[in-house]
């Protein structure tokens, strides 16, 4: 647990290193080419009985070099538009149960949960990275260039999912909000960056990816960031390379992304949170200049918060 | 009775004799227990709950989340001797509710923790039921055995009030829990067999108390629960073993689906929640 002296100078922290300079025009020539890729998808009733109240699907699309890509799609059954959630999971792993996401649809919204490609899902990773891969999606490609990191095509995908979005018939396109937790936290806030023009809000707990330098500075490049850890081990052991790594990292740091950001934003930390440094969570929170709020709860790690999940039920109710 | 299983698949014939082996642990659960007997005094011990478990008052409380689609209620339950029981209830609403009468879920949770969120609850909506969830703190994991016994009756309650509510279905009357909510689940449906159409539990524990006179054995009650039973169990869970769960499943009254997940301990099973959605939603 953290004193208020301390706590106090989080309320000011903005990460240790700065945004790149060329940052917003990185990702704008990466937007032009997500949205060069012709939208391609289906949707298909999945292998579940449908609830009662409810209609559940396989949504697969083609992402950046043809990678085959699913999500589960769930919609309240009505003919009328609804509201759609863009939901993303923590990592590694995959969207959570079809059961766990109708909590949504029992506000009334539909929802896309995005399988992040080649972690617990079904969607395919095309691969094709310079370095290492053996441990860690952050720095899948880190001895390539910056445009072909995991993460950076990662956020391409997504703009090409949310193209499909402005497609899909029985969307309330006024109403398109994001929930994520951890690595969802971190992509659900580059999605309202890139995307400013369809996300309306943004429910986002303890985002991962962000602030690399510190997460590694208090030597918690392990678990979910692990990858830093064997990166700098086998490649840069006496720091040699660190600044250079540090360097491309940047242009998919949360916290880089929170300017971009203008939907009102939810915002959750446990404070016993060492996954997710706490830190890093403040630098992300700090830097966004949108309307925003953060809850903070001592005694939650990186953990279910249901106090912060029943906040989300009016927080986008409230909108519609 | 066990009618599903993916026991079986399991099993690899070449290492059933070898010790230590998950097929040498899995082959003897294979076999069914011919003994369905219910131990003599159960009928007046059920009675003898049933009465403890009679409601005076149902009291309901809105909590307003703003949401069109369902409404949120603390629920205060008076029972005969004055005792409080507490609870939460989700009832579809809008295009939640494709039907008047809308089926009902009494919801059990586990020990070392409190009732689910209203969020996570709000998924029962989506299948156009409703949920009442047991509140009663946070029992503890140490005395799991005391917890099990002090709740029996506060959950039979809820299986009480559910008698009041107005809009339930109450040939559609289902229980659910997971570790010592799984057993409440059971405890239910075999107090109550003719009142409860479904029952879905994960890793349930304690199931074979034989400690104190008022302790419910479930294992030996099992052949009283006739609803259709699914059972998901965690082949790494150290707190309720499978072992106890296939026994259950073995003797239960109804048909019963055992899914074994070798990789999983005590703990949310992602697959076993499909399951569960698609028991609970099927007509």
């Amino acid at each position: 647990m953290f004193d208020d002296t301390t706590l106090e100078r989080f309320r000011s922290y903005r990460g240790i290193d700065a945004c790149p300079e060329d940052f917003d025009a990185f990702w704008d020539a990466r937007v032009r080419e997500a949205d060069a890729v012709p939208v391609s998808y289906r949707v298909e009733r999945a292998a579940m009985p449908s609830g009662s109240a409810c209609d559940l699907f396989d949504l697969w699309f083609t992402g950046m070099r043809g990678a085959e890509l699913h999500a589960k799609y769930l919609r309240p059954r009505t003919d009328d538009p609804v509201p759609l959630v863009l939901q993303f999971h923590g990592y590694p792993g995959a969207s959570r149960s079809w059961f766990e996401q109708c909590s949504f649809v029992g506000m009334g919204m539909a929802l896309i949960a995005l399988d992040c490609p080649g972690q617990g899902g079904p969607s395919q990773d095309p691969g094709g990275f310079v370095g290492t891969t053996v441990a860690g999606h952050i720095v899948a490609g880190l001895d390539g260039p910056v445009e072909n990191l995991y993460y950076v095509r990662l956020h391409q995908d997504i703009r090409i999912l949310c193209n499909i979005v402005s497609e899909l018939s029985g969307i309330d396109r006024e109403c398109v909000y994001v929930n994520g937790a951890s690595q969802g936290g971190g992509l659900g806030l580059a999605t309202c960056a890139l995307n400013p023009e369809l996300i309306a809000r943004a429910a986002i707990l303890y985002p991962f990816l962000s602030d690399f330098h510190m997460v590694w500075d208090l030597g918690l490049d392990v678990v979910a960031y692990e990858g830093i850890g064997y990166y700098s081990r086998w490649f840069s052991a006496a720091g040699e390379h660190l600044d250079d790594a540090f360097a491309k990292l940047a242009y998919f740091d949360s916290k880089n992304f929170a300017h971009l950001v203008h939907c009102p934003v939810l915002f959750g930390t446990g404070l016993e949170d060492t996954v997710v440094p706490v830190p890093t969570q403040f630098a992300v929170y700090n830097n966004l200049t949108c309307e925003k709020e953060h809850h903070l709860y001592p005694g939650f790690g990186h953990e279910e918060i249901q106090e912060f999940d029943d906040r989300i039920i009016p927080f986008l109710c409230e909108r519609g | 009775m066990l009618s599903v299983s993916n026991l079986e698949k399991l099993i690899a014939p070449g290492a059933v004799d070898m010790p230590g082996t998950l097929s040498a642990r899995l082959t003897p659960l294979l076999a069914p227990v011919a003994d369905a007997a219910v131990p003599e005094g159960t009928r007046e011990q059920t009675d003898c709950l049933l009465a403890s478990a009679a409601c005076s008052s149902v009291e309901r409380t809105e909590v307003d989340f703003g949401n069109p689609n369902a409404a949120y209620y603390q629920v205060e339950l008076t029972l005969a001797d004055g005792s409080k029981v507490f609870a939460r209830l989700i009832e579809p609403r809008g295009i939640c509710r494709p039907w008047e009468k809308t089926p009902l879920v009494l919801m059990f949770h586990d020990a070392a923790r409190p009732v689910r969120g209203w969020h996570h609850m709000t998924r029962f909506a989506a299948l156009g039921c409703a949920v009442l969830a047991l509140d009663e703190g946070v029992p503890s994991i140490e005395n799991v055995e005391a917890a099990f016994n002090s709740l029996v009756v506060p959950a039979l309650a809820l299986a009480h009030a559910a008698s009041s509510l107005d809009g339930i279905d109450r040939t559609r009357v289902y229980t659910w829990g997971e570790g010592l909510g799984g057993a409440l689940a059971l405890a239910v449906a075999a107090i109550m067999p003719s009142q409860i159409a479904r029952c879905a539990v994960c890793n349930p524990m304690p199931l074979d108390l034989t400690r104190g006179s008022s302790s419910i054995n479930l294992i030996a009650w099992a052949p009283r629960i006739s609803c259709a039973t699914l059972i998901g169990t965690g082949l790494r869970d150290e707190i309720a073993p499978t072992e106890a769960c296939a026994q259950l499943a073995h003797r239960l009254g109804g048909n019963a689906e055992l899914i074994a997940y070798p990789e999983h301990a005590h703990e949310r099973i992602n697959e076993f929640e499909n399951k569960v959605l698609s028991f609970l939603a099927s007509e």
